[in-house]
């Protein structure tokens, strides 16, 4: 019974949170795929198919992907489609969920003055 | 003349590299998923400690290869490294930025290998790159022969050199315009608007440069002694 609530929440919470973003809704809701690879794949393609405004719904999807890999994956192909609209501020704090080999190339492409767009 | 191949300093990984030689990725499981595969690829050849493979594998990670080569010379390259700047500039290949970084953190001492180097690895960073060799190179407080071998450099950053030389020749006293054309022309351009300028010079411990000479107005012979008008 949690178990069920939980995915319908989830459902709910990813459906408003893709608001702009509706092919990513009426695809796929997460909460039913199970745990793991699955539900990393799926949250990866949510993120893909998030608008550069929605830098919110991309941290909070990105901390559900078990898959670090899979997590940095996501959010620094986000990053690079969006890069132009993203905010200092919300750049920085999306690179501190990528993985150790690209966090300080994304941390200094938000620092770095002769690097803003 | 150029980059010397001798590596900066004894390696002694720092904690970052140390973390790196031991945390390989596993890319198998991305096998039928070629844009995760490609990203994983990039994170995987940051643990590489051989220059040619990480040029390799970072060719191998598409759309990532930039920050491949950017990510790995940001982290092998800086402080304490093993590898020399040639190589390290051969990694970064067409990421500017990545080179930009190099040359400023081993600035080679020698403004003209490092004018040459921001020439020709930097892109759109050249003008910048230039600029921050130029001003190592003042604080510096180049002689007369320093300033005449700067002022002979045939380079598309004429203007920057030129203004450059100008400083050192005006601000600091030290030789003079001559040398390639474009400098020599921008450099006496230069010259004159700091003189038109009062307290263009930046603060200095070096001696305050020579006053500027005053003409010596040689009274025409035919005039009488008493009669001469007193010197300036």
């Amino acid at each position: 019974m949690t178990v069920t609530f939980a995915r319908w929440l989830s459902s709910i919470v990813v459906c408003a949170m893709a608001i702009g973003g509706l092919a990513s809704c009426s695809r796929s809701v997460c909460g039913d795929e199970a745990p793991g690879t699955a539900r990393d794949a799926c949250h990866y393609e949510q993120i893909r198919a998030l608008g550069p405004d929605q830098v919110n719904q991309v941290d909070t999807l990105a901390r559900q992907i078990e898959d670090s890999v899979v997590r940095s994956a996501a959010v620094d192909y986000w990053l690079r489609d969006h890069r132009a609209e993203v905010a200092r501020e919300d750049g920085k704090a999306l690179c501190e969920l990528l993985e150790a080999g690209a966090a300080g190339r994304c941390l200094r492409s938000f620092s770095a003055a002769h690097l803003q767009p | 003349m150029g980059w010397s191949t001798r590596p900066v300093e004894s390696h002694q990984p720092d904690s970052r590299q140390a973390a790196a030689i031991t945390s390989h990725v596993d890319c198998g499981r991305f096998e039928a998923d070629p844009e995760l595969a490609q990203y994983c690829a990039y994170l995987d050849v940051q643990d590489e400690e051989d220059p040619e493979a990480v040029i390799a594998g970072c060719q191998a990670s598409g759309p990532w290869e930039q920050a491949c080569r950017g990510e790995w010379v940001g982290t092998w390259g800086r402080g304490q490294t093993r590898f020399d700047v040639p190589t390290l500039l051969r990694v970064c290949g067409e990421n500017h930025d990545c080179a930009f970084d190099v040359l400023e953190v081993h600035a080679s001492g020698d403004v003209l290998v490092e004018v040459d180097a921001c020439e020709r690895h930097t892109g759109p960073h050249a003008s910048d790159c230039v600029g921050h060799s130029l001003n190592r190179w003042l604080a510096r407080q180049p002689d007369a022969d320093q300033v005449a071998r700067l002022a002979a450099l045939d380079t598309p950053h004429a203007e920057a050199v030129g203004g450059a030389v100008a400083h050192a020749v005006f601000c600091l006293g030290a030789g003079t315009c001559a040398g390639s054309e474009s400098v020599t022309a921008h450099c006496e351009r230069s010259v004159e608007a700091l003189k038109n300028r009062p307290g263009s010079c930046p603060e200095t411990d070096a001696p305050p440069p020579p006053p500027p000479r005053r003409p010596v107005i040689l009274p025409p012979k035919d005039i009488p002694p008493g009669d001469r008008p007193s010197p300036p």
